[in-house]
């Protein structure tokens, strides 16, 4: 009798997103003052993934926020949403050689309720969209600048390049 | 969100709602809201006020610690005579705070390291993902406290801090507030370091700040 191969199914970027809020890890290790990253979809590390960055940041009502370099990185499997790797930069940086300094984050024009639906702008276009980045195809065009185009919303300027360094791979293919 | 105002009215009826059993440890006084509800208000927010303060009060310039200074809360409210420069202190020696290059940004601790702290010092606590408001009520009406993770652009209503939304925050709930007539919780008191206040934050607020974050929570007997 032919056997049937069993897979998880891939998580919706919505889903993956959501995941990140009380992963076991976040609970356990990544300190809750720190700045978390959103997700974002990967191959680099060859199953695919969603990685995420985060580092110390100090907010104090009044004064403009800042994010230190990035301490600790991880990665959890974009199907099953479980933990790939994990580790400190100390140990094992996402970008050997790469030096990142404090950012200090202008006052944002947008309000929060305009942030919230950017972010869900952000999952609507990225569920449509990463199942064609893991497959390996090229995706829509349109849908591929639109998404390009929210993050830059979603992302402050000053914080692009730790999310390129991350995941260069997803980069490349959204603004191929 | 409101700043807490202790004077409340006189210790009143405990209100008999369908819950989990209250004890009788836990003090309760009624309020009137300027919409002329009755409220009632488990736990001791008043006295709990002079638990709170600005955090990033040591010696290490560290400043980045609201985890630990609602460590510190919770130990004093167990009679536990702790300042902020001790735990910050402990955690450091104990491998549960970061400790950054810039002295500023270390002091961050995770729900679970919080626990672990506050276990060393002989309080029984752990942390765990809260799914609701109502639960986040039922500890404190049983005479536990809570630390919570939240979003602090949510709690300081200001987009600065919202970044991507996640819990961001460490702060402490000292007081559960209900309509006396039916029973809902209209928010919670709480002491949040991150500006020194003891403040009142409405169930809403506090859904968008806690529950839609996460959850995070520190539950210590």
């Amino acid at each position: 009798m032919d056997r049937i191969a069993l897979h998880a199914d891939l998580l919706s970027y919505s889903e993956a997103r959501r995941r990140l809020l009380t992963m076991g890890i976040v609970m356990s290790d990544v300190p809750i003052e720190s700045a978390v990253s959103l997700p974002l979809p990967t191959n680099r590390w060859s199953i695919p993934g969603y990685a995420v960055f985060a580092g110390p940041a100090l907010r104090i009502p009044g004064e403009a926020p800042i994010q230190a370099a990035p301490d600790r990185w991880w990665v959890y499997g974009a199907r099953g949403g479980h933990l790939l790797i994990y580790a400190l930069q100390a140990v094992q940086s996402f970008v050997p050689g790469e030096l990142f300094s404090d950012v200090t984050l202008n006052n944002s024009s947008r309000t929060i309720d305009e942030m919230r639906e950017d972010l869900a702008v952000l999952d609507r276009l990225m569920d449509g969209l990463v199942p064609a980045f893991f497959a390996g195809a090229a995706g829509e065009l349109d849908r591929r600048r639109a998404v390009s185009e929210t993050l830059s919303l979603v992302i402050p300027s000053q914080l692009t390049p730790r999310y390129r360094a991350l995941v260069p791979d997803f980069f490349a293919w959204l603004e191929a | 969100m409101h700043e807490y105002d202790p004077s409340a009215q006189a210790e009143g009826d405990l209100y008999d709602y369908s819950g989990d059993t209250q004890t009788a440890d836990v003090p309760t006084t009624t309020d009137v809201l300027p919409d002329g509800r009755t409220v009632v208000i488990y736990g001791d927010a008043e006295g709990d006020t002079r638990f709170n303060h600005h955090q990033g009060d040591n010696p290490y310039g560290v400043k980045g610690d609201c985890g630990l200074v609602s460590c510190q809360d919770v130990l004093l409210q167990h009679g536990i005579n702790v300042t902020e420069a001790d735990v910050v202190k402990h955690a450091a020696q104990n491998g549960e705070c970061v400790i950054a290059s810039n002295p500023e940004q270390s002091g961050g601790t995770s729900p679970e390291s919080q626990a672990q702290l506050l276990r060393d010092y002989g309080v029984d606590a752990h942390a765990e993902k809260g799914d609701s408001i109502d639960q986040l009520a039922n500890h404190i009406e049983k005479g536990q406290q809570v630390i919570i993770g939240v979003n602090a652009g949510v709690l300081w209503n200001d987009s600065r801090y919202y970044e991507n939304g996640q819990a961001n925050h460490a702060v402490t709930v000292t007081a559960v507030v209900r309509d006396q007539q039916t029973g809902q919780v209209l928010g919670v008191v709480l002491n949040d370091s991150g500006d020194g206040r003891t403040k009142f934050v409405d169930a809403n607020t506090l859904t968008q700040a806690w529950t839609n974050t996460g959850g995070q929570c520190v539950v210590a007997n």
